[in-house]
């Protein structure tokens, strides 16, 4: 093996090693200090699901079975899939597979994820006032927009590099993914508003005296 | 301190209903697979359209378009790119076939011979793939006329230089009755960007090795 790519390999884990440290201690303080906020600290509620009610035995033994048989396939299809990708790619290269998996990794980890819990930190004042289901709505729609964006930046920054030929990238994608995004918002403005109104009118519907769980069963 | 922290006495009916406390909003496994499934959904529509005629207008990511590009199928290589303009209008071109004998064909002889017509993909390894209707000349038909059947072939370009000048056929290839040389595309004269005078096209090989602007024809 090139000396070089020794280097190039020994750099790469380095810093990946670096960056998963560094988030690791980033993530602990961003606990650490979410816990601080007095409402945070107060012990959350265990939701009344299924899971966690007392249920009959027939059914959390189907839930078992049914769990292991996906596990079972999942586990199947991974070993298919690492027994492919071993005979696809040359012995010699196997060093740098692990190298582009941990990559993977390393951009989710170090990259995506730093970004994303800044942003979270700094919408979570606005959007905590919204009802649980709208917020689920703007959640999601920031999902979408998110994806959207790293789909269609490449190819607005590759346009810009000059494509080889005009059948290649002949749209207009920085329009269109503004067009995009701006649909996308007044879409989930609409869902949010209706979806905050019906949850606002709902509870007057219902008896004060109720628990959640006593409404859940009466459903 | 603001007023969205202080705790239990400034609750809101609403917070009243949520179960006394407010808790910290966490999305469900319901709401994830959701989320993800519609987002799945949404990006595939606005981008499939590139290989899938019938969602060609939802196509707004695509990095490829069937309507704008030349016969409805997208290039990647240009004949201006690959250096072949000049040799592949030469009217003197002829395609070179090597086998127990040697025969020298023109475009007019090439068209003079039975012709097939199959619907193969352009699979591009780059992530798109395009159907088309391709027609001209068997593979296996040129190599009876040269006396070498049932043998593997070595096909090379008119282009000077490049990583596919040269590509291979394997027997099977040679023998399956759709793998052609290729002297029109959807109905019309092949494009000189789609490999005028003539092209490979064979099925179940990534588009790179369909060797466009053909210029010889060896059995190995």
């Amino acid at each position: 093996m090139n000396p070089l790519r020794l280097v190039g390999l020994l750099f790469g884990l380095v810093s990946a090693a670096v960056i998963l440290a560094s988030k690791a201690v980033a993530t602990r303080s961003v606990t650490h200090y979410l816990a601080q906020t007095p409402h945070d600290a107060a012990p959350e509620p265990v939701p009344a699901t299924a899971e966690a009610a007392p249920a009959t035995e027939g059914r959390s033994s189907a839930v078992l079975v049914t769990r292991v048989a996906l596990g079972a396939v999942g586990l199947g299809v991974l070993v298919v899939g690492v027994w492919k990708v071993l005979h696809a790619v040359h012995p010699e290269n196997y060093l740098w597979l692990l190298l582009w998996l941990a990559a993977a990794v390393v951009l989710h980890d170090g990259v995506l994820d730093p970004l994303l819990t800044l942003l979270r930190s700094a919408s979570h004042r606005g959007l905590r006032r919204l009802p649980d289901a709208a917020l689920a709505v703007v959640k999601g729609a920031f999902v979408l927009a998110g994806l959207l964006v790293l789909v269609v930046v490449p190819m607005i920054y590759a346009k810009h590099l000059g494509p080889l030929n005009p059948t290649i990238l002949p749209g207009d994608y920085g329009a269109r993914l503004v067009a995009s995004l701006f649909v996308i918002a007044v879409f989930t403005a609409a869902a949010a508003a209706l979806v905050a109104v019906r949850a606002k009118k709902r509870p007057r519907a219902q008896p004060r005296t109720q628990s959640p769980s006593v409404e859940l069963a009466q459903r | 301190m603001t007023g969205d922290r202080v705790p239990s006495t400034t609750q809101t009916p609403q917070d009243r209903e949520a179960g006394g406390t407010r808790r910290e909003a966490t999305t469900s496994r319901r709401r994830f697979v959701a989320t993800v499934g519609v987002a799945a959904v949404g990006l595939t529509a606005v981008t499939a359209g590139q290989s899938i005629g019938v969602l060609d207008g939802l196509n707004l990511f695509g990095p490829r378009t069937q309507k704008g590009a030349p016969q409805q199928v997208p290039v990647n290589r240009t004949a201006a790119a690959a250096a072949v303009e000049a040799s592949a209008n030469d009217p003197a071109w002829s395609l070179r076939l090597a086998g127990a004998r040697s025969v020298a064909l023109s475009r007019t002889e090439l068209l003079a011979l039975p012709q097939t017509t199959v619907r193969l993909p352009i699979a591009c390894v780059e992530g798109w793939s395009v159907h088309a209707d391709w027609t001209g000349v068997r593979m296996r038909d040129l190599m009876d006329l040269v006396g070498t059947s049932g043998a593997a072939v070595r096909v090379t370009s008119l282009e000077p230089q490049g990583v596919y000048r040269e590509t291979q056929l394997g027997r099977e290839f040679v023998a399956a009755p759709t793998t052609l040389v290729a002297l029109a595309l959807n109905g019309e004269t092949l494009d000189l960007d789609h490999g005028y005078p003539a092209r490979l096209i064979a099925p179940n090989r990534p588009g790179v090795l369909q060797t466009k602007w053909l210029s010889t024809i060896e059995a190995l």
